[in-house]
């Protein structure tokens, strides 16, 4: 502090001595605080303990289920309401007042178009048609609504890539509205016709296909299932109307058979594309086939990590494998001077490796006496970096540890795990499961009793529920900072759940719908991630914790995907169920 | 400044508590109430830690956290002082009495007028004194709780012992007003 002109201030020691008699008692201020948070955490307990009782409550389960939760907004879209988060009198309110809204939208909405538009189209006259007369109706309609819609449209689109669901389904709403209304119109003009129709709906729903095909990938929701099948239905109702135009005719409601060719084979392969997770996806028997033919790692370690987590998998689920093309590429390592150990680890855990094939390892032993004789018992680690892991793996395998070195590191490996409840900036996720891991490996096991506690906080408070533009959430992060998932994370912390069990702040929905197949898995360069995906997910759904999804899980997270359905059979219907008119009467 | 990260709660108590107790009394609370509030406000800030936004082990992003906290809970006070006023009369009568006495006949003259003056300095010269001086804090842990720098804090400690000086050198009111002006 500025002391240059010590008379002019005041003496520090005065004023030190007139407050010294308001100062705090250290140990009864201490002591009030811990009080006081013991007092709010046996409440908080008390208050969990009520919830779970009304989240187990069945009724209160099959209300939540058909509750339309894109109505809740951005939280509720997600399925990240939970029931226990709201006050038993928003419950009762919510049940009450909103029973079954989002089914009887969809169901009740598409009954009433089927029923208009069936009762237009049996007003419909056999006949010729005025075709010009049509288009002038189809524009003047256009004209009426076309504001309304476009605005409704724009309206909509920025919202959409906020990631809230309910503006897809307004959307298939209103374009709904705005299909019966324009065929009642033609309706009364006595214009209802297949094609005219078909040329109607089919540049709507391809346009619906796109917009789609954007909010798809910024949705915050929980879907089960990859989100490009929306676009991909509205496309398959784009071909069926396509097919409808009669290219044979010369109207001026078809397109040439050239022209319908091409748009035609475009839209069935983009169909394809979109829906590849349906009809083509990645399956147990694609998880062996990709371990069994890893000959070549593209990107060195990376691909080794990328391998080893499908390769665990199916070596956990006794699977017989043939490993010969990944042991050759291994020995190529092997047979390096200085082997790489962020390859060597990977090949470790999936149980690649032979003992004898480590007889090539030099070093091991002066390695060892470097990292073990500077410590004294019960010092943590540093890190249980991948070094470390791949010497003392390699020490047991060597069969060169003996019982009182494992119980010096059993020792030191409890100290690291014990000293990492202070530490903040390390891949806690990745440390906990090596750390666990290691100290079964070298038959001195943690209590697992006494860090579950620990690795469910650390599990619960790593997982990305905040939707953050372009990353997907419900996965996990080795930081709570860096604040969007990553598969490396997700893949340890799920193997730390099957150790440890599955905490309940967990999101497992959240957490399957990160791990959800997507389109692009057909594609080879992506199988590889694509792979480590399906492993993920398949050992999250054997956890005991872990229920299965029931129809009642897709109902509440697919609401999306249904209306598309639904709105596309009422567009089919429309064309199909429309009489075929015959030519032209107006030139 | 990784090394600067809290252990625990305990390490955020033994960094904070001091400044929190003079800060919340420097807004004119007495410093039973002023040690109350900042007990709720250590608790609120720790329970709620999630929604802290950054790392709560950084001293600075809980520091600006407590502060928060400090001044919603601080503002209830407010609302709720006259049951509270009641209550502290009822129970603290008889040991208030006590107390005060004792320390009256402990506390020389010149301690007094200097609490009176810390009393009419200006806000921002009032905060740092009492969460400087209270527990001798650092002034590094005073900025982090005002989130301000330590540049800062220290130029309003040196304003402030300046103009204690001159009110304690003219004890007139004049002598105080003017210390104040200048």
């Amino acid at each position: 502090m500025n002391e240059k002109h010590p008379n002019e201030l005041i003496d520090e020691a005065e004023l030190r001595a007139a407050l010294q008699p308001l100062r705090p008692d250290p140990d009864s201020f201490a002591a009030g605080i811990r009080q006081r948070v013991e007092e709010a955490e046996v409440k908080l307990r008390d208050q969990d303990f009520d919830e779970a009782k009304l989240e187990n409550s069945d009724w209160l389960q099959v209300a939540a289920s058909v509750i339309p939760l894109p109505l809740f907004g951005n939280a509720g879209s997600s399925g990240l309401v939970k029931l226990g988060q709201l006050t038993l009198g928003k419950k009762m309110v919510a049940v009450a007042a909103l029973p079954a809204i989002g089914l009887l939208l969809m169901v009740t909405a598409s009954i009433w178009a089927i029923i208009k538009i069936r009762r237009v189209q049996r007003g419909q006259l056999a006949g010729d048609i005025d075709v010009l007369k049509a288009g002038e109706v189809t524009a003047a309609w256009w004209r009426q609504n076309g504001y309304l819609l476009g605005g409704m449209s724009l309206l909509m689109l920025p919202l959409m890539f906020t990631g809230y669901t309910i503006p897809v389904f307004i959307i298939f709403l209103v374009s709904g509205i705005a299909m019966v209304s324009l065929i009642t119109k033609l309706g009364k003009e006595r214009l209802v016709d297949r094609k005219a129709i078909a040329k109607v709906l089919c540049p709507a729903l391809i346009i619906l296909c796109q917009l789609t095909h954007l909010s798809s990938m910024f949705i915050h929701g929980n879907p089960f299932l990859d989100q490009m099948l929306i676009p991909a239905i509205l496309l398959l109702g784009g071909i069926v109307m396509l097919v409808v135009c009669d290219p044979a005719s010369k109207n001026v409601y078809d397109t040439g058979l050239v022209g319908k060719w091409f748009g035609g084979i475009l839209l069935v392969v983009l169909a394809g594309l979109f829906s590849s997770s349906v009809w083509n996806p990645v399956t147990t028997q694609d998880l062996k086939t990709y371990v069994e033919s890893f000959d070549h790692a593209r990107f060195s370690s990376a691909s080794w990590r990328e391998w080893q987590v499908p390769a665990e998998w199916l070596h956990d689920s006794k699977m017989q494998l043939d490993l010969s093309k990944p042991r050759a590429l291994l020995k190529k390592e092997l047979v390096l001077a200085e082997p790489n150990p962020y390859i060597l680890c990977p090949a470790i855990k999936a149980d690649l490796i032979h003992p004898q094939d480590l007889d090539q390892i030099p070093d091991l032993a002066v390695r060892k006496n470097l990292k073990f004789s500077e410590y004294q018992r019960g010092e943590p680690f540093y890190s249980v970096n991948v070094h470390i892991r791949f010497l003392i793996q390699a020490l047991v395998m060597r069969g060169e540890l003996s019982e009182s070195e494992r119980d010096y590191l059993g020792e030191r490996l409890a100290a690291t795990m014990e000293g990492l409840k202070t530490k903040t900036i390390v891949p806690i996720l990745e440390e906990q499961l090596a750390i666990t891991q290691l100290a079964q490996f070298i038959d001195r096991p943690l209590d697992l009793e006494l860090y579950r506690d620990f690795v469910h906080q650390t599990l619960v408070s790593h997982q990305v529920l905040i939707y953050k533009f372009g990353h997907p959430r419900g996965g996990f992060t080795q930081y709570t900072k860096l604040n969007h998932s990553d598969h490396r994370a997700t893949v340890d912390a799920i193997e730390l759940m099957q150790i440890y069990g599955v905490p309940e702040g967990v999101q497992i929905d959240a957490l399957r719908s990160y791990l959800r197949p997507k389109h692009l898995d057909l594609w080879s360069r992506m199988h590889a991630r694509a792979c480590v995906r399906v492993a993920s997910l398949q050992r999250l759904e054997s956890l005991p914790e872990v229920q299965p999804i029931t129809w009642m899980d897709y109902f509440r997270y697919e609401q999306n995907l249904m209306m598309a359905i639904l709105f596309t059979l009422v567009c089919v219907f429309a064309t199909l169920g429309a009489p075929k008119l015959n030519g032209p009467t107006s030139k | 400044m990784v090394e600067d990260y809290f252990l625990d709660l305990t390490d955020a108590i033994d960094r904070f508590r001091g400044p929190l107790v003079g800060l919340i009394a420097s807004w004119g609370v007495s410093h039973v109430d002023a040690s109350e509030i900042a007990q709720d406000s250590f608790a609120d800030a720790y329970l709620n830690r999630d929604r802290c936004r950054g790392d709560w082990q950084d001293p600075e992003v809980f520091g600006h956290w407590l502060r928060g906290v400090a001044r919603n809970n601080f503002r209830n006070w407010l609302r709720s002082r006259k049951r509270r006023e009641s209550r502290v009369v009822l129970m603290d009568t008889a040991t208030l009495a006590q107390t005060v006495g004792e320390t009256q006949v402990e506390e020389d003259q010149r301690v007094v007028e200097l609490r009176m003056a810390i009393d009419q300095l200006p806000t921002k010269q009032r905060e740092v004194i009492m969460m400087h001086y209270l527990e001798e804090t650092s002034v590094k842990d005073v900025a982090a709780l005002l989130s301000v720098t330590a540049k800062t804090v220290e130029g309003r400690l040196y304003q402030a012992r300046r103009v204690l000086r001159r009110m304690l050198d003219e004890p007139s009111s004049s002598g105080i007003r003017k210390a104040l002006l200048l």
